[in-house]
C-alpha cells in the first residue's frame, strides 16, 4: 500500500488488480446491469482511486472499502447522468456498507466481505421482488435466479412456454419500475 | 409464436398478451437465454440490464483476467501519463522567458527591501528596553554546578517577568 502510494507502478497494478473483480462483480454490475457500463464505471473508479490514493488513510481496514465507495459514487453518478429516476440513485445510496470488523487483510476477511455483498445484494433483489405479483416473482426466481430452463419454469407454474415468456417479461418489467427505473412504455 | 392457452390469464388482474407483447416476450426470452450462458445480448436494453441486475446479484459474472489487466492499464496510463506530459507549443517556448522574468522580479523585491531598510532596519528604531536581553547576560557560562535546567528557567522567566513590569508600567516609555 505505502509502495503504491509513492508511486510505485507495479505495487498499484497489484493493489488494483487484487480489488477490481469484487469491485466489478460485487458492486458494479449487479447494481449497473450492464457489462458495457460497469466496465466503464470500474475504470472510473480506479482512476479516481489513483489520483486520490495519497489522501488514503488506514483505518485498520481493507483498502477495498475505500474502493467499493467510490464505485458506489461512480454507479449512482451514471443513473443520474442517463436520466433513470432519482428513486435507483437514492436506494442505492442508501444501502448499507458491509458489516465487517476491522482486521488486517487476510483471506478470512476477503471471503467476510464476499459473503457481506451477497446478502446486501440478495437483499436489494429480495424487497424489490417482495413489491411485485407473487406469478411474477416466482417467474424470476425460477428462471433468473435458480436458472431452470424455460420449460422447466413453465411447468413449475402449470402454463405453456408461450405464456411463461410473457410471464417473465411483464415481471422483469414490474421489477424494473419497482426498483426505481424509468417507466416503459404499456 | 400465439399464446394460445389464454385459460391461463386472469383477465381481472393481467390480461392476456396483444400480439406485440407475445413478440416482445419471445425476443426477451432469446436475450435472456444469452444472458443466462454468459454470450453476448447485443445492444443493451432496460429490460435486459434489469435481469442482469437480479441475475448478478446472486451469480457473480467475472470480468476476465485479459479485460481486467487492460482496464486498469487503461486506467493507470490516463492517470500517471499526465504529471509527465511536457509542455507544450507556446507555453513550452515562453518557460525559460518566464523563469527569467520571475528571478528578476524576486531579486529586484530584494533589492527594494534593503534599500528601504527592511526588517533589520526597523529593528533598531524598537526601544531598546523592550528587547530581551541575552540569557549569557544574566547568568554567565554555565558551570557544572549551576547548570541545572530548572533553576536557569526560573531565573530567566524572572528576569523577563521584572523586564515585562518595567516596560507595562512605565507605558513602554523611557
Amino acid at each position: 500500500m505505502s509502495r503504491a502510494q509513492a508511486g510505485d507502478r507495479e505495487a498499484l497494478r497489484l493493489l488494483l488488480g487484487r480489488h477490481s473483480d469484487a469491485l466489478y462483480s460485487r458492486v458494479i454490475l449487479p447494481r449497473a446491469g450492464d457489462t458495457t457500463v460497469a466496465e466503464d464505471v470500474l475504470k472510473e473508479t480506479m482512476v479516481t482511486a489513483i489520483e486520490k490514493l495519497s489522501t488514503f488513510r488506514w483505518q485498520g481496514r481493507s483498502i477495498y472499502f475505500w474502493l467499493r465507495q467510490i464505485a458506489v459514487n461512480k454507479v449512482i453518478d451514471h443513473h443520474r447522468a442517463t436520466g433513470r429516476s432519482g428513486k435507483l440513485a437514492q436506494a442505492i445510496a442508501g444501502e448499507p456498507e458491509p458489516a465487517i470488523l476491522p482486521t488486517r487483510e487476510t483471506l478470512p476477511e476477503a471471503a467476510l466481505i464476499a459473503e457481506e455483498e451477497r446478502r446486501i445484494n440478495a437483499e436489494r433483489i429480495g424487497a424489490t421482488l417482495e413489491q411485485i405479483n407473487p406469478r411474477y416473482r416466482r417467474a424470476i426466481e425460477l428462471r433468473l435466479i435458480e436458472e431452470l430452463p424455460r420449460e422447466e419454469c413453465a411447468k413449475r407454474l402449470e402454463v405453456t412456454v408461450g405464456t411463461f415468456d410473457v410471464l417473465l417479461f411483464r415481471a422483469v418489467r414490474a421489477f424494473r419500475r419497482a426498483f426505481g427505473e424509468r417507466d416503459v412504455e404499456e | 409464436m400465439k399464446d394460445d392457452n389464454s385459460r391461463q390469464w386472469d383477465e381481472q388482474e393481467e390480461p392476456a398478451p396483444t400480439e406485440e407483447e407475445l413478440r416482445e416476450a419471445q425476443a426477451f426470452a432469446s436475450k435472456v437465454d444469452l444472458l443466462l450462458a454468459d454470450d453476448d445480448v447485443g445492444p443493451p436494453d432496460e429490460l435486459t440490464a434489469a435481469a442482469r441486475m437480479i441475475r448478478a446479484s446472486v451469480h457473480e459474472e467475472r470480468l476476465g483476467e485479459q479485460r481486467r489487466d487492460e482496464l486498469i492499464e487503461q486506467a493507470m496510463r490516463r492517470t500517471l501519463a499526465q504529471p509527465l506530459q511536457a509542455p507544450r507549443g507556446r507555453t513550452r517556448r515562453l518557460a525559460p522567458v518566464l523563469a527569467l522574468a520571475a528571478s528578476l522580479v524576486l531579486v529586484l523585491a530584494a533589492a527594494l527591501l534593503v534599500w528601504r531598510g527592511g526588517p533589520a532596519g526597523r529593528h533598531a528604531e524598537v526601544p531598546r528596553q523592550m528587547i530581551s536581553r541575552g540569557s549569557d547576560d544574566l547568568m554567565g557560562r554555565p558551570f557544572e554546578d549551576r547548570a541545572g535546567a530548572s533553576g536557569r528557567l526560573d531565573l530567566v522567566y524572572a528576569d523577563r517577568l521584572s523586564g515585562y513590569r518595567q516596560v507595562l508600567l512605565a507605558r513602554g516609555t523611557p
